[in-house]
C-alpha cells in the first residue's frame, strides 16, 4: 500500500479545492472591488489552516518512528491536532459569536445581496463537496492497494486501514477474515476506526462550521434579494443574519465538545473508555501468586493502543512468572495489549501495598508518577493489614494539618505532612498507611 | 477581596503566592472592565470600545482555562477514571490557551487587513484614550501578577518586595543566574531552558534544598500552616507544569496589553495630528478609496471654488493615520505569535508522550546495557507526565532471578540519576532456546495484537528477518512469520530503541496505510 490511505487522500483533494477557491475569491474580490468577496475568502483561510493541521499531524502520525526523540513515536500527534483543531474553531466561534452581537447591537442591511449570493452559493457548494468527501467513502485510494493478500494479512490490514468499511475489504481481499478474529477484537477495531479518525473529525468540524455559514449567508442574501430594502431603515431582515449566526455558532460548539472530550481522554493519561479499573484490580488481585498489586496505571497511548504498568507483589520468582503469564491474559481480555509487570519480592519489613522500590530514596516522592503515601488503587490479596494503630494517629494528626487540597470522593483520609510519615517511618516500617481500598 | 483567598488552595498562605487566588483576582477585574467598557460603548455609542471589551472577554475565556486546569491539577491522586491522576491539566491547558490565542492572532490578522482596504477613521478618539489607558494598566497589573510566575521568575522580579525571594533561591539553585533582563528575552530563554534546569533541580540533589526551603516557609508563614508536605508537592509542581499553564495566561494578557498599547498610540496620534472633516463646509477626504468621490467631488469643488473658497476646503488627513493602526496590528500578531509558538511547543511536546529534553536515551540506554548481568534492554519508553514527573518503564533481560536482583537496584538508581523516578521495570529471564541476545520480548501479547501494542514487539529487525523458528514462548517472530507483508502496514513495527538496530530502517519506512 502506497503511503497515502484513504483518509490522507481526502485531505488532500480537500486542501486543493479550498485553496483553488481560496485564490478564485480573493482575486475576484479584489477585481471586482468587492469586500464581501475578501472577507469570506478569509473564511476559506481558516479552513485552509484546519486542512494544513489535519494533514501534517496525520502524515506525523502515520510515520511514527519511535526513536530516542519519543520512545512511543508520533502516534498521537493526531489527538493533539484533533484538540488543536477544535479549539482554534471555538475560538473563531467566539468572534464569530462577537461579530453577531455587535450586529444585533446594530443592525446593517446586506448592500450587494445579489452578489453575496452568488460568493454564499458558491461556498456552500464547495463545502457540501468537502463534506462528502469525508464521509465514510474511502473508495478513493483503495484501488493503490497492492490486490493479493494473505487472508491472515487481509485481517491486520482491515485494521490498518481507517475509514475502510470492514466488508469491502474483505471481498477484495477475496478471504472473509472473521475467523482468525477474535469477537472482541470487531468491537476493538470499530474503537481503533473511531479514535483514528480523531484527525479527520477535527477538519470536519471546520467545513461544517464552513458550511453552516454559508447556509446562514445564502437565506440571508435571498432574503434581501427577493425583498430588496432600498433606502429603508432596517427592519426584521436585519436580524436574520446575526440571529442565525448565534444559532449556527451553537450548533458548531455543541459538536466541538464531544471531540474536546475524546481527545482530552486520550491526552489527560485517562483510563480508556470500555476498561473497568476496579474489575480489572479486582481480577488481578485474584491470579495465584499476586501477593498484593499496586501502582496500577492504564492509558491510551492513540488509537485504540493501551498501555499498562503495575507493580505486584510476589513470595518467589516462580510465582512471578506463573503470574505474569496470567496477568497479560486477564489484560488481553480487557483489550490491553502491552503491559510492563514489575515484581516485588516480599519482605516483611513494607507493607503489603506500598511500594518496595519506589525510587532509591523516598525523597524522591514528589516526582514519582503518583505519591507513594497513599497506594492508590491498590489490593491485596485476601487478606488485609492489620496496622491500624498508626493509622488512627494520623487521622488525629491530619485533623489539625489538614490543607486545603481538594480531596476526590473516593479518599476520604486526608493526605499526610511529611511529617507525621516521617514518624511513622522511623518507628515503625509497618505501621504505614495501609489502605485495601481502591 | 483578594485577601479572602488567603486560606484556600495550596501553596502558602499568602495570596499571591497561589496560583488560583491570582488568577481569580485577574478575572475578577477583567471581566469588571469588559462589563464596564460595554456600558462606556453603549453610551458613547463607539464601535471600537466595544470590540475591544470583546478581547478583554477573550481574557476572560484564557483565565477559566487555567483556572480549570489548575483545580483540576491539583488532584494529584489516582481515580478510577484517571490512574495518574490529574496533574496533567495544566499542560493541556497552556495548549487549550495556545491555540486559543493563535486563533486570536488570525482573527485580528483578518482584521487588520480588512482595514487596509478599508480604512477607517477613530471616533471620539478622547473616549478611546481613556479606556485604552485603564485597560493598559489592568493588562500591566495582570502582566506583574503573573509575570514571576508565569515565566518561571527567577531574577525577573519586578521589585515586588514580598518575601518571593526566599522562596525562589532554592528553586533556582541549580539555574544559572538570570539577569533581570526585559520582559521577552527572558521569556525566550526561560522556555528553552525551563524544563532543563526544573528537571535537574529535581534530582536527588535538590533534595537538601527542598529542606532549606521548608524552613523559609516555617518562617514566612503566617497562619502555622503546619502542612508542609503538601507545600513541597506545590513548589516542585510549579516548576514547570504549572509554569506552562501560567504562561499560557501570561502571553493573553501581554497580547491584551500590546493591543491597549496600540489603542491608546493610535488614539493620541489620531487626536493629535488628524485634522478631521468638519461638519459642514466642503471636504475632501483623499484617503476614503471612493472611484466616485474622487472623481466628482474633487471636479466639482474644484470648479465651483474660487481661489478664496479653495483655501478653506479643508483635506482630511493625513492619511497615512488611517494606516497606523492595522500596521500596528500586523506588528503586534508578529510579536504575539512568535512568543506563543514555544508555548505551544513545548506543551505540545509532552502531551505527544516524547523523551523530556534533557534525557539522553541513547545514554540511558547504554549505561543500562553495560550493567552486570543485565543481558539486553527492551521496551524503553521514557516520557514526562507533567512538571517534574517523568515515567521510564524497561524490560530488562537478566540470566536468571537471582541477578536480577542483584541489578535492580542499580538499575533503579541510574533511572534516578537522570531524574526519572517513576519507573516500572519488567524483568525477563532468558527462556530456553533463545540465542539472540538482542532483546527479544518474552512477554508479548497474543500473536493477533501485535497490531494493538503500543510498539511493535520491541525485536529489532534482524533478529526479526533471521528468526525463521519459533520458540517456546509466544515471541515476537511469530509475528513476523504470520503477517510477513505488515510489518509494512504499521509503522510500530519498528525496533523498541532505533540505535540498536541500524540496517533495516528503511524497511519500516512506509507508513501503516
Amino acid at each position: 500500500m502506497g503511503r497515502y490511505s484513504g483518509k490522507t487522500c481526502r485531505l488532500i483533494l480537500m486542501l486543493v479545492l479550498t485553496v483553488g477557491f481560496f485564490v478564485a475569491e480573493l482575486a475576484s474580490g479584489y477585481l471586482g472591488n468587492s469586500i464581501a468577496l475578501v472577507s469570506d475568502s478569509f473564511n476559506m483561510l481558516s479552513d485552509l489552516i484546519s486542512l494544513c493541521v489535519g494533514l501534517s499531524t496525520g502524515l506525523i502520525a502515520r510515520r511514527s518512528r519511535r526513536g530516542p526523540r519519543a520512545t512511543y513515536g508520533y502516534s498521537r500527534a493526531e489527538a493533539v491536532g484533533a484538540l488543536s483543531n477544535a479549539v482554534f474553531l471555538t475560538a473563531l466561534c467566539f468572534t464569530i459569536f462577537v461579530e453577531a452581537i455587535r450586529r444585533l447591537a446594530r443592525p446593517e442591511p446586506i448592500d450587494d445581496a445579489r452578489l453575496v449570493l452568488i460568493v454564499g452559493t458558491l461556498g456552500l457548494a464547495v463545502n457540501l463537496v468537502g463534506l462528502l468527501v469525508f464521509q465514510d467513502w474511502g473508495a478513493c485510494c483503495r484501488r493503490r492497494r497492492p490486490p493479493a493478500l494473505p487472508p491472515a494479512a487481509a485481517a491486520a490490514v482491515l485494521r490498518a486501514v481507517p475509514g475502510g468499511t470492514p466488508t469491502g475489504e474483505a471481498d477484495e481481499a477475496g478471504d472473509s477474515p472473521n475467523d482468525q478474529k477474535s469477537p472482541e477484537e470487531g468491537s476493538e477495531k470499530k474503537k481503533e476506526r473511531k479514535s483514528e479518525a480523531l484527525n479527520i473529525r477535527g477538519v470536519l468540524l471546520h467545513v461544517m462550521g464552513d458550511a453552516l455559514g454559508s447556509v446562514v449567508v445564502v437565506v440571508a442574501a435571498t432574503i434581501f434579494h427577493v425583498l430588496p430594502l432600498g433606502n429603508a431603515p432596517c427592519n426584521w431582515q436585519c436580524y436574520i443574519d446575526p440571529s442565525l449566526t448565534i444559532i449556527m455558532v451553537f450548533i458548531i460548539l455543541s459538536s466541538a465538545f464531544p471531540l474536546i472530550k475524546e481527545t482530552s481522554i486520550i491526552l489527560l493519561q485517562m483510563v480508556p473508555k470500555g476498561v473497568n479499573m476496579q474489575l480489572l484490580t479486582d481480577r488481578l488481585a485474584r491470579v495465584p501468586g499476586v501477593s498484593s498489586l499496586h501502582e496500577v496505571h492504564v492509558w491510551e497511548l492513540a488509537g485504540g493502543k493501551n498501555i499498562a504498568t503495575l507493580h505486584i507483589k510476589c513470595q518467589t520468582p516462580t510465582d512471578y512468572q506463573d503470574a505474569a503469564y496470567k496477568i497479560r491474559k486477564v489484560f488481553h481480555e480487557a483489550g490491553i495489549h502491552s503491559v510492563t509487570i514489575q515484581p516485588e519480592y516480599i519482605d516483611h519489613k513494607t507493607s503489603q501495598l506500598l511500594c518496595s522500590s519506589p525510587c532509591i530514596s523516598k525523597a524522591c516522592d514528589s516526582q514519582l508518577c503518583c505519591s507513594q503515601r497513599e497506594p492508590p488503587l491498590a489490593k491485596t490479596n485476601g487478606y488485609t493489614e492489620k496496622n491500624d494503630s498508626c493509622l488512627s494517629e494520623l487521622h488525629k494528626d491530619n485533623g489539625s494539618s489538614k490543607n486545603d487540597i481538594e480531596i476526590p470522593i473516593e479518599y476520604p483520609l486526608a493526605e499526610d505532612s511529611i511529617k507525621n510519615v516521617k514518624n511513622c517511618d522511623m518507628s515503625d516500617e509497618k505501621s504505614q498507611l495501609s489502605r485495601t481500598r481502591l | 477581596m483578594c485577601g479572602g483567598m488567603a486560606a484556600k488552595g495550596p501553596g502558602g498562605p499568602r495570596w499571591w503566592q497561589n496560583r488560583r487566588a491570582r488568577l481569580l483576582c485577574m478575572l475578577a477585574l477583567t471581566f469588571l472592565f469588559f462589563v464596564v467598557e460595554v456600558v462606556v460603548s453603549r453610551v458613547t455609542s463607539s464601535l471600537a470600545m466595544l470590540s475591544d471589551s470583546f478581547h478583554m472577554l477573550s481574557d476572560v475565556m484564557a483565565l477559566v482555562v487555567a483556572l480549570v486546569a489548575v483545580r483540576f491539577a491539583q488532584r494529584t491522586r489516582a481515580t478510577k477514571k484517571n490512574t495518574f491522576g490529574w496533574v496533567r491539566a495544566e499542560v493541556m491547558g497552556a495548549l487549550v490557551n495556545a491555540v486559543f490565542l493563535t486563533a486570536l492572532c488570525f482573527t485580528i490578522l483578518l482584521e487588520a487587513i480588512e482595514r487596509f482596504t478599508e480604512p477607517h477613521e477613530i471616533q471620539q478618539p478622547l473616549v478611546v484614550i481613556g479606556v485604552g489607558v485603564a485597560g493598559l494598566i489592568i493588562n500591566l497589573l495582570g502582566l506583574c501578577l503573573f509575570n514571576h510566575h508565569g515565566v518561571g521568575g527567577h531574577g525577573h522580579s519586578h521589585g515586588h518586595g514580598h518575601s518571593h525571594g526566599g522562596r525562589q533561591h532554592p528553586r533556582s539553585g541549580p539555574k544559572p543566574e538570570q539577569p533581570p533582563g526585559d520582559g521577552e528575552a527572558a521569556l525566550h530563554r526561560e522556555e528553552t531552558s525551563t524544563l532543563v534546569e526544573n528537571c535537574s533541580s529535581s534530582n536527588g540533589v535538590s533534595q537538601e534544598k527542598l529542606g532549606d526551603m521548608k524552613d523559609d516557609m516555617a518562617d514566612l508563614q503566617v497562619n502555622g500552616n503546619a502542612g508542609h508536605y503538601p507545600l513541597d508537592v506545590e513548589e516542585v509542581e510549579e516548576d514547570s507544569s504549572a509554569q506552562l499553564n501560567m504562561r499560557g495566561v501570561f502571553l493573553h494578557v501581554f497580547g491584551d496589553a500590546l493591543g491597549s498599547v496600540i489603542v491608546v498610540v493610535n488614539a493620541l496620534l489620531f487626536y493629535g495630528l488628524w485634522n478631521p472633516c468638519p461638519k459642514d463646509g466642503p471636504c475632501f477626504n483623499p484617503c476614503i478609496n471612493n472611484h466616485c468621490m474622487e472623481n466628482a467631488t474633487l471636479s466639482q469643488t474644484l470648479g465651483r471654488a474660487n481661489k478664496s473658497e479653495q483655501e478653506s476646503i479643508t483635506v482630511a488627513g493625513p492619511c497615512w493615520l488611517l494606516y497606523l493602526d492595522p500596521i500596528l496590528c500586523l506588528m503586534m500578531v508578529c510579536i504575539l505569535l512568535y512568543t506563543t509558538y514555544p508555548l505551544l511547543r513545548e506543551s505540545a511536546l509532552i502531551l505527544l508522550q516524547t523523551v523530556p529534553k534533557q534525557i539522553d536515551v541513547h545514554s540511558l540506554n547504554s549505561k543500562l546495557r553495560t550493567l552486570e548481568g543485565v543481558e539486553a534492554v527492551h521496551e524503553l519508553h521514557i516520557w514526562q507526565l507533567a512538571g517534574s514527573r517523568i515515567i521510564g518503564t524497561a524490560h530488562i533481560k537478566c540470566p536468571d532471578p537471582s541477578t536480577y536482583m542483584m541489578v535492580a537496584k542499580r538499575i533503579k538508581e541510574i533511572f534516578h540519576d537522570e531524574g526519572i523516578h517513576a519507573t516500572t521495570i519488567q524483568p525477563e529471564f532468558a527462556s530456553v532456546g533463545s540465542e539472540s541476545g538482542r532483546g527479544k520480548c518474552e512477554f508479548p501479547c497474543r500473536t493477533q495484537c501485535a497490531l494493538k501494542q503500543c510498539c511493535g514487539t520491541g525485536e529489532d529487525s534482524t533478529a526479526k528477518k533471521t528468526e525463521k523458528s519459533s520458540s517456546l514462548s509466544i515471541s515476537c517472530s511469530e509475528v513476523v512469520i504470520e503477517f510477513p507483508k505488515t510489518r509494512r502496514t504499521k509503522s510500530e513495527s519498528i525496533p523498541s530503541v532505533k540505535l540498536e538496530a541500524n540496517t533495516d530502517q528503511n524497511e519500516q519506512f512506509e507508513s501503516s496505510l
